[in-house]
């Protein structure tokens, strides 16, 4: 199992067409690193790719991420937000960029999170609450892979998951040996990601395993179960998942805290609100 | 009143709150009706969403099987996590919201729709 594990993995690096962004993470990443150029020149580099600019400003002004200012401009948004946030961004319109038709559900149960994330991070006190939106937005990153290249796989493990009554983790370890909070982290391994994103991908269904952002991997945890409890979008089964302790503990809510937060999320996510509904 | 995107907008609905741009200037006031070329302008100034006057819901019955439904599914969803009691509290803060008309979207329709419509301008590139 070990093995096929670390072939698991190398595959999942290995896949080609996985974002065409890696080179221009890469090319950005050198040019943040350098400390010789400014936010306007990286900006630059970045919105010579026209699509990924619209699609990058797109999001950060999306209603559901919750950023306080309107971003115009991607120097704008280096400014405001920070190398690691805008990166962040790149990676989730191409990634999700993937699952186009196939994944509205997905995405909306991302986008969800992405929200939960940031309302509780937000309540709590915690300084990042960027961060955790695109924590939240990122945290399923592996079942997109799953389900864009292992589709045979896929196939499997929504069959157990619709028959078996499994819960979509279970299914994926039942059917792979892995599942696609570890997918998830092989990616952020190898785009670099930061641990304040790549432990929350690995860890919300195990938040007591994240080292250096325990914080950040509970309000992803809750975020989830929250999500998932209020019904928004589909995370690829219907059920919510425990809720760990340990993550509530971290997070130190209390029951008036934990009130305020599912009811601006309800605000938020509900049918009354932002999202359309048909009339 | 409910809120609507703007590809959703009929001619005839009322505006039930103003249209503002972000930096506050109204638009559009609340009780203006909605007419084509209002709704050409909102799509061209990038608005997403209005909240207009009106119901979801065709009559109360239909209002009624709707929450039902809505609390069986939200039953359903936390059906294994029954022997924990902070998950049941927030499914009943939950359910306490359904009650009161907040519900989460239905799924979306598998419609072939490709960029949800934004347009984007670029400057000096």
């Amino acid at each position: 199992m070990v093995l096929e594990e670390a072939a698991a993995k190398k595959r999942v690096q290995l896949l080609k067409n996985l974002p065409t962004l890696p080179g221009m993470i890469d090319k950005i990443s050198r040019a943040v690193e350098s400390k010789r150029f400014s936010a306007a020149d990286i900006g630059k580099l970045i919105s010579r790719d026209q699509v990924l600019t619209a699609k990058v400003l797109k999001l950060a002004n999306s209603a559901f991420f919750g950023f306080s200012r309107k971003v115009g401009s991607l120097t704008q948004a280096l400014v405001l937000l920070g190398f690691d946030v805008v990166k962040g961004l790149i990676l989730t319109s191409s990634v999700f960029d993937l699952m186009k038709n196939k994944g509205e559900d997905l995405w909306r149960h991302s986008m969800g999170v992405a929200s939960a994330a940031a309302i509780i991070a937000t309540e709590v006190g915690m300084p990042d609450a960027e961060e955790a939106s695109l924590a939240g937005l990122l945290h399923d990153l592996g079942k997109v892979v799953i389900r864009v290249h292992m589709p045979d796989d896929s196939a499997s493990i929504n069959e157990l998951v619709e028959v078996e009554g499994l819960a979509l983790r279970e299914a994926e370890r039942e059917v792979l040996g892995f599942n696609h909070t570890q997918v998830g982290q092989w990616l952020a391994e190898s785009w670099k990601l930061p641990e304040q994103l790549s432990e929350p991908i690995r860890w919300h269904h195990k938040p007591e395993g994240s080292r250096a952002a325990p914080q950040m991997t509970a309000a992803v945890h809750l975020a989830d179960c929250l999500v998932r409890g209020f019904g928004y979008g589909d995370g690829g089964d219907p059920w919510v998942p425990p809720l760990d302790r340990f993550a509530l503990k971290q997070l130190g809510l209390n029951s008036q805290k934990l009130e305020n937060i599912v009811a601006e999320l309800c605000e938020k996510l509900s049918s009354a609100n932002g999202a359309s509904m048909g009339s | 009143m409910i809120r609507l995107t703007v590809d959703k907008l009929t001619t005839g609905m009322v505006l039930a709150q103003d249209v503002t741009r972000d930096d506050g200037v109204i638009l559009m006031g609340k009780g203006a009706a909605v007419s084509e070329d209002a709704i050409r302008l909102l799509e061209r100034l990038d608005i997403e969403s209005v909240v207009v006057e009106g119901d979801l819901f065709a009559s109360e019955e239909e209002r009624q099987a709707y929450l039902k439904e809505a609390e069986e599914q939200l039953d359903l969803r936390f059906s294994r996590v029954e022997d924990d009691k902070v998950l049941m509290a927030i499914r009943e803060m939950f359910r306490a919201r359904i009650k009161k008309g907040c519900l989460p979207p239905p799924p979306p329709k598998p419609e072939p729709e490709e960029t949800d419509g934004f347009v984007v301008r670029f400057d000096g590139e």
